[in-house]
């Protein structure tokens, strides 16, 4: 019995000797025998995760023409290696003159905090008492070095002697070059396997440079990333937007939502809006790498998700006319001078907008503001000088900000294009009937304030009696003010809300504003005065306190020509995966409103008139046009008298199968009808007029070949 | 119940062994220092520093329990085991339904604050401790020699079959290896023991074609077919061994490891910690972690052997067979001998739970030892 046990135990004990002793003999194999070998993989197989950035999304028009896609740009990245501190300044410096001699803009991040010759504050900091703590609290490591550091000097000193070690031989200028890559290198957190990217879009002559002296730069290495590009920006650049370097706000909100700190982000427009189809995800890729940093083989990927592809509502080549036409139209207007030639004009149309809508979906066809920018100039590194100074230049021009997009976010006052609102109450109300009449006797008198008929006012006589077709024809304002009257401001109040005046249409881009629609309740926050009938009067005919954005306008024009549906106007068209796969599809639903036909037929027979009547407002325009335009001008009074009037213009066509809304404001533009040929030119373009250079044929709608 | 004869008049100081608790002990601080240096760069949001604070406090709470263990007679296993086996058998049960699932396997819970636990650790003890009991009555009982033999494999195949479930292929190999250590020593005859091999293969097809998953058998074939498999299973054990082969006759020295500082190996603080001891230590450290290890195993074998009763020699025999599966295992995969199972290395990979088992374990050991026969009573007998 202890025998067998003994053998056994025995046995066991010669069991796990041998095993061990197989074991020994291995490691041996490994760490003796081959040893070397296994070294030599070691330096050239460290494992080093890597990014890959996802491809942006591309960006089409409604036909595919291709409007943001992306290119190819350089990076140099600098992985950690086993390198005297000293080399590792005096290798940073030959490469900071490499950067500098190829104009390849790098250290952007400390440049902001400190310059140099003389050392001072950079432009982030302002020297603002707090400005100045938070970057030290940022940017120092020990709590107990901070206390000590004030001025620019005290922090160069810091990052010079405590930080980065730098030898005090160097001259100021060269210690400074050195700390600006340093400043990325420790900011961003770099490492052995963590890459940190000191210079983007480099230029090939440095990456050739770098690439051919590559043993002179330990754990320096060049890669390519996708970056944006942009075809016919300046036609779009409101809508388009544009990507730029994310900003620390931004980041420390996005970091978990897979941003890095070098990613590029949209800025504005739909490059910001669709930002979260656009982005995609980036990849990673692991690589082995030598100790110096170079790979030396990759071992697998994680490709990258491109982002997905946006397509726009928007038509090219009418964005095309919109922005030439807006732009013509403007100068135009400044060149009819003078108050003999043109009463009124002063010569300083500057700005506008125009948005042309498809009535029956609520797709943007075009939309354009005027000052607008090229996106492409965004893209540009702060090094292209070029590019900064046309920058700093479209932000100093008189003209206010061209990456404020008036179409969205310009509040108008609306004029007498506000008048078929007052018109509908009356008629959707049973107030008055399309045949009721007003005697114009050029002025009347509301509260004791003057109301003018405008061409009695020029001593061209009153219009004498008159009904609700003729009155819109002619923008008559004795008619509006008494309808308006005797509707009442809440039952005007009330249309103008229906058809989205006042209201945020919630189109897809960001940045809209909301219009103001004059009403008691308004009056009560800017005014202690209560709301009188004078303010109706006024309200009446799109003054007072109205003021609209183009695309609320764009709004009204589609909702009146389609019999009521009020779209929430868009530019986004679909957004679908590179694929094809469809990610997300159009939004094409609307919101009834109670409209009757006969409303629309009586505001319609107005609208008509004002392009097609021997006395419409807008018939010198118009004349000529194939298609019957239902239009209606409106000149804006600002108040302002040493700038001129507003002038606004909408209409939609054609008017028996309205088709396409359109609204245009041209500031300063004097007339309403001044600012009608830019309607009529994209109009023009929709019905393909243009290509048989058909302006003035009778050309039929039947043998039009419709976008849509 | 039944009733136990306790050993009487222990000399603590005296009986004490101190070479097997000393073994433990270097080999547990060669441990805490090799830790430190896998955990010193992490990755992500993992902090090496915690790992270290609770690694620390294990080899304390460890240290105490083994302590205390010794100077309970192991004897009184014979009746508590019972509610222990049960205790841990409804752990198993309960992780099932309530534990964290790792990489595809329910074999975890997660204590807050504390980091997670393992309960098949502890159903690895108590299925020693009471499948002994009756290892023991088959070998001394005559009468109702089949029921228990009935018993032993009922109670011995539940833990495994609930490991199984979970599905954690290499604890369960850990159990019946265990098993098959208990029964070798307690002298199952050869042609037994060769109808249990000859069993194992439709029990291995059957686990391989309805328990395994595509990645555990792409584990197991990696090992077979290293060059077929490497992108997918065998790329952790191809890194692991160029950290060792790299460390040479001397290594890189403690934190100089280039492949451990720079993220080269996988789990380096747990699976593939022995890679760590392979760069930094080299043969010369290899070879002294491989004697302490020796060491200690043969120690344990020695206490088994001059038990006093055959419940303590299986008990101790069956905790060593435990720690001898995780070194070989665990040290066999790093080099590339042995397929990849996910096997800590004893007193050195990464837990805190599994570090204070580990004593437990050791204490069980050392109250065994405490209560042998010495070669003075050997002599009187």
């Amino acid at each position: 019995m202890i025998n067998i046990l003994k053998n056994r135990f025995t046995i066991l004990l010669i069991v796990f000797i041998t095993v061990f002793s197989v074991m020994a003999y291995q490691i041996f194999n490994l760490q003796i025998a081959n040893g070397q070998y296994y070294d030599t993989q070691s330096q050239h197989k460290l494992l080093s995760n890597r990014e890959v950035v996802a491809p942006r999304g591309k960006i089409t028009d409604r036909n595919g023409i291709p409007i943001a896609e992306n290119g190819l740009s350089f990076i140099v990245q600098i992985t950690k290696t086993k390198i005297k501190n000293a080399d590792f300044n005096a290798m940073l410096l030959r490469l900071a003159n490499i950067f500098e001699k190829n104009k390849v803009s790098y250290g952007t991040t400390l440049r902001k905090y400190l310059s140099v010759n003389p050392v001072s504050f950079g432009p982030l900091i302002k020297n603002t008492d707090s400005g100045i703590k938070t970057w030290i609290k940022q940017s120092v490591l020990a709590s107990k070095d901070a206390q000590d550091l004030h001025t620019a000097q005290d922090m160069f000193d810091y990052f010079k002697n405590k930080r980065f070690l730098i030898d005090p031989s160097y001259s100021d200028a060269d210690a400074y070059k050195i700390m600006l890559i340093r400043y990325d290198l420790s900011m961003g957190g770099y490492s052995s396997i963590n890459p940190v990217i000191v210079a983007t879009d480099v230029n090939s002559a440095t990456v050739a440079e770098i690439e051919e002296m590559h043993d002179d730069f330990p754990g320096v290495s060049t890669d390519a990333e996708p970056v944006r590009s942009y075809a016919d920006g300046a036609d779009i650049g409101n809508v388009l937007g544009y990507v730029g370097a994310i900003n620390p706000d931004e980041y420390s909100k996005l970091k978990n939502s897979g941003y890095n700190l070098n990613d590029s982000i949209g800025k504005d427009g739909i490059e910001k809006e669709a930002e979260k189809y656009l982005k995609g995800t980036d990849g990673v890729k692991t690589i082995e790498v030598d100790t110096s940093g170079r790979q030396t083989d990759e071992v697998n990927q994680h490709p990258p998700i491109p982002g997905d592809d946006v397509q726009l509502t928007i038509d090219m080549n009418m964005q095309k006319i919109a922005m030439d036409s807006l732009k013509r139209n403007i100068d135009i207007i400044k060149n009819r001078q003078g108050p003999t030639d043109v009463p009124g004009n002063l010569g300083d149309a500057n700005a506008g907008a125009v948005v042309a809508m498809d009535v029956n979906t609520g797709e943007i066809l075009a939309m354009a503001s005027y000052p607008s920018y090229d996106p492409t100039l965004f893209l540009s590194p702060p090094t292209d000088k070029d590019a900064q100074k046309s920058i700093a230049a479209l932000y100093s021009a008189g003209s206010g900000s061209p990456t404020f997009n008036r179409a969205i976010a310009g509040r108008y006052a609306p004029g007498s294009t506000f008048k078929p609102i007052v018109g509908i109450a009356g008629l959707e109300d049973g107030i008055i009937t399309p045949d009721y009449i007003v005697d114009d006797t050029g002025v009347m008198t509301v509260d004791g304030m003057k109301f003018y008929c405008m061409e009695y006012k020029d001593g061209k006589g009153a219009h004498g009696p008159i009904n609700f077709s003729k009155a819109l024809a002619v923008s008559d304002n004795i008619y509006f003010h008494t309808v308006g009257l005797m509707d009442g401001i809440d039952r005007i109040d009330k249309w103008a809300n229906l058809f989205g005046l006042g209201k945020l249409t919630g189109v897809d881009l960001p940045g809209e504003y909301k219009g103001i629609l004059a009403s008691p309740a308004f009056k009560k926050t800017i005014n202690p005065y209560r709301w009188g009938r004078a303010d109706t009067a006024q309200a009446s005919i799109g003054q007072l306190y109205n003021a609209f954005t183009p695309i609320e306008l764009a709004n009204y024009m589609s909702t009146l020509a389609n019999g009521g549906k009020m779209f929430t106007p868009h530019l986004i068209k679909n957004v679908t995966k590179p694929d094809g796969t469809l990610v997300k599809s159009e939004d094409e639903t609307f919101n009834q409103i109670p409209l009757k036909k006969s409303t629309q037929d009586a505001t319609k027979q107005g609208m008509v008139a004002v392009t097609n009547s021997e006395d419409g407002t807008a018939v010198s325009v118009f004349k000529d046009f194939p298609f019957t335009v239902a239009g209606k001008t409106g000149t804006a009074e600002t108040g302002d008298t040493t700038h001129s009037n507003n002038g606004v213009f909408v209409c939609y066509a054609p008017a028996d199968n309205p088709k396409i809304a359109v609204a245009v404001v041209i500031e300063r533009g004097v007339f309403g009808y001044f600012a009608a040929p830019v309607a009529k030119d994209i109009m023009s373009e929709y019905f393909k007029l243009n290509g048989s250079s058909a302006v003035g044929e009778t050309a039929s709608p039947n043998d039009i070949t419709f976008t849509q | 119940m039944y009733s136990v004869e306790k050993t009487k008049g222990l000399n603590f100081s005296r009986q004490f062994d101190y070479p097997l608790f000393i073994g433990v002990l270097l080999l547990s601080v060669i441990g805490l220092f090799v830790l430190s240096s896998a955990t010193k760069v992490m990755p992500g949001n993992v902090s090496g520093h915690h790992i270290m604070l609770v690694q620390g406090a294990g080899f304390l709470i460890g240290i105490v329990a083994a302590l205390v263990l010794c100077f309970f007679d192991y004897k009184n296993f014979k009746s508590l085991g019972l509610i222990l086996y049960i205790f841990s058998i409804i752990l198993l049960v309960a992780v099932l339904f309530f534990g964290v699932k790792k990489q595809d396997s329910r074999s975890w819970f997660n204590l807050p604050g504390m980091g997670s636990f393992q309960p098949a650790e502890i159903g690895k003890i108590t299925m020693i401790l009471f499948v002994c009991i009756f290892v023991e009555r088959i070998k001394e009982e005559t009468k109702n020699k089949k029921a228990n033999i009935i018993k032993f494999v009922i109670y011995s195949m539940i833990p495994i079959v609930l490991v199984l479930k979970q599905p954690d292929m290499g604890t369960a190999m850990v159990f019946m290896f265990i098993l098959f250590v208990i029964v070798f020593v307690g002298g199952l005859p050869y042609k037994y023991i060769g109808g249990m091999i000859l069993a194992a293969i439709p029990v291995f097809l059957g686990v391989w074609f309805f328990v395994l998953d595509k990645y555990q058998k792409l584990r197991f074939l990696a090992f077979l077919y290293p060059d077929k498999y490497q992108q997918d299973a065998a790329f952790n054990v191809q890194r692991a061994m160029i950290a060792i082969g790299s460390g040479q006759l001397d290594g890189k020295g403690l934190y100089r490891g280039i492949q451990t500082q720079n993220m080269g190996v996988p789990v380096k603080e747990s699976d593939f910690i022995f890679s760590v001891i392979g760069e930094e230590l080299g043969f010369i450290g290899c070879v002294v972690v491989i004697a302490l290890i020796v060491f200690i195993l043969l120690r344990c074998i020695y206490i088994a052997k001059n038990s006093r009763d055959l419940y303590g020699s299986y008990l101790v025999i069956g905790i060593t067979g435990m720690m001898a599966f995780h070194f070989i295992e665990n040290i066999g995969m790093n080099i590339g001998v042995l397929p990849v199972t996910g096997i800590p290395l004893p007193f050195v990979s990464q837990g805190g739970s599994s570090m204070v088992t580990n004593y437990i374990a050791i204490g069980i050991v050392l109250s065994v030892s405490m209560r042998r026969k010495r070669a003075i009573f050997n002599a009187m007998e």
